[in-house]
């Protein structure tokens, strides 16, 4: 681990750059936050300098460039202290793990549609994520909600097979298909990864046949809290989608049957049509009332 | 600058995956039978298992001397890392091996090595060795410790090898994969539990069961390393003896 404040000089850019803080840690390295000459920045961190080779060959080699994922800003060895490392664009937000619970229907399905465009985007340029999971998908919440992907490390062309994954978010650990990159593995992961972050897996899940890990599966599922979209989860666990675009459209329709836009509107003006009737209703019957009392009264008056 | 292309024919990369909980006492001296097998260009991969075993400190030193001599790696962990690790340990020494190999051709052609690069000839040098990793043939021996105190941890180590097995499958270069147990039934000290195949056959697999007798694990060494030579190719020229590594060639 670097300390706050450690200096480090590029060797090939000549850079110079002061540590502020760690921003976590991936699966073969680490994440800091370095204050260089552009300001503030993401600074990967590998032992292995193929690492730090292959993933910056990935930030900026791919064309299109996939906007989710961080902007590459250099790559740079240092030699004191001894490591290989590159800057990208600091991403600001929360982890889709962290905030997930505390999601409106709303936002969650913006967050959906948002992640699988990103998918989609990087799918048309021949790459799949193949490490789709709630650490790596970071929410920004300001000034709307925001999407972005870190860690690319695992970033696959397709075809090729995949190396760098998490159990929970493989579907070749489920039982559930091949472990090759391909648009489908990326978006079972995408399933697997909102189940998931509702019901977290037991540890020793792993220890468990692949038949009694679906069972789990299927169960937690049927616990999803927007219980209208399991119908379409459940559709991309059973690799029914073979590109993010069409699960894109099954998406917006599944919102659509839960949210008729246009009948709930005029519904709700029924509603509020109905509140008044009634209240002219009530101030009739009161209007009434106090008339014939006074009547009531005064004929009493005039007779007593 | 120019490295420019890899070329590639009929590589073949070949390691020996042993799994064990415990220290040899039957037969030949492992080390010995691990040099052996790197003579032969193969590599030895050693996963200790830690956990309710008899991997005492003889056993640890053991695994990394077999490692060591097999030109290979030596991890000591828990039963329930061992799908991880053996895919991680997979990978690495696949990358180490072409490593040297590129390494001892960059040094020949321009006097440096893939680390003296710059950081952007070194992208382009390390992403020709990740397409060589995904394309090259694999040959694997995965030799499974049977000996008694591996009954608890043996539906674990069948998941481990069913999931590397998941991850070469989809590999774009052919994946050979052979399994051994060790001890076998009865007298034998080595028995054959899968033959090389591409497909992993899960019912044999799930017919591994602790058997008595020692752990002979440098008969189990030995035994894998004939089944490489009885599956090698006739036209094949070992020029390379310690990379575990065959025919490449880099163009400058």
């Amino acid at each position: 681990m670097l300390a706050a404040g450690t200096r480090i000089v590029g060797k090939w850019t000549a850079s110079n750059l002061t540590v502020e803080r760690a921003l976590g840690k991936g699966a073969n390295g680490e994440v800091y936050l370095v204050r260089g000459p552009q300001g503030l920045a993401a600074m990967k961190v590998c032992d292995q300098p193929q690492d730090i080779a292959l993933e910056w060959g990935v930030l900026g080699g791919i064309r299109p460039t996939p906007s989710f994922f961080p902007k590459p800003i250099l790559m740079d060895d240092s030699d004191a202290p001894k490591l290989y490392f590159y800057l990208m664009e600091w991403v600001v937000g929360q982890p889709l793990s962290e905030l997930v619970a505390d999601l409106k229907e709303s936002s969650l399905y913006e967050l959906m549609s948002q992640v699988l465009q990103g998918l989609e985007e990087l799918h048309q340029a021949g790459y799949a994520f193949c490490d789709v999971k709630a650490q790596n998908i970071i929410v920004a919440m300001k000034p709307g909600l925001k999407v972005r992907f870190v860690d690319a490390g695992g970033v696959t062309r397709f075809g090729r097979s995949v190396r760098q994954f998490t159990p929970f978010s493989d579907r070749a650990y489920w039982g559930m298909g091949t472990r090759r990159a391909e648009p489908s593995y990326d978006l079972v992961a995408f399933a697997l990864m909102l189940i998931c972050a509702y019901v977290i897996p037991p540890p020793q899940l792993t220890q468990w046949p692949v038949q009694e890990r679906k069972r789990w599966l299927a169960k937690a599922l049927r616990g999803f809290p927007e219980a209208a979209y399991i119908p379409f989860l459940q559709a991309i666990l059973s690799n029914s989608f073979t590109d993010a675009a069409s699960c894109l459209i099954a998406l917006r329709r599944t919102r659509q049957a839960v949210r008729p836009a246009g009948r709930k509107a005029k519904r709700q003006k029924r509603a509020q049509g109905r509140d008044w009737t009634e209240w002219v209703m009530w101030f009739s019957l009161g209007t009434t009332a106090v008339v014939t009392s006074i009547a009531l009264g005064s004929l009493l008056h005039v007779f007593g | 600058m120019g490295v420019k292309e890899l070329r590639d024919k009929q590589a073949t990369i070949r390691q020996l995956l042993i799994i064990t909980d415990g220290c040899s006492n039957v037969g030949e001296d492992p080390v010995t039978a691990a040099t052996q097998a790197r003579q032969k260009t193969v590599v030895v991969n050693v996963i200790g298992i830690v956990d309710k075993g008899d991997l005492g400190k003889q056993g640890r030193s053991e695994a990394m001397s077999i490692a060591e001599a097999g030109g290979g790696m030596c991890r000591l962990v828990q039963a329930a890392d061992l799908a991880a690790t053996a895919q991680m340990m997979t990978h690495q020494t696949m990358q180490m091996t072409l490593q040297q190999v590129v390494n001892q051709q960059l040094l020949q052609v321009v006097g440096k090595t893939t680390e003296d690069l710059p950081p952007a000839e070194r992208t382009k040098v390390m992403q020709l060795m990740d397409k060589l990793e995904e394309e090259v043939c694999l040959e694997l021996v995965v030799a499974l410790d049977t000996s008694a105190s591996m009954r608890e941890k043996m539906p674990l180590v069948q998941e481990a090898v069913r999931d590397l097995t998941l991850s070469l499958q989809a590999r774009e270069g052919d994946s050979r994969v052979a399994v051994v147990a060790f001890p076998g039934n009865h007298d034998e000290m080595v028995r054959v539990v899968q033959p090389f195949s591409d497909q992993l056959d899960l019912s044999a697999l799930e017919s591994v069961w602790t058997a008595r007798g020692g752990t002979p694990t440098g008969p189990a060494i030995s035994f894998a390393t004939r089944l490489f030579d009885e599956l090698g190719r006739p036209n094949r020229t070992d020029n390379d003896e310690d990379s575990g590594w065959t025919d490449v060639s880099l163009q400058s």
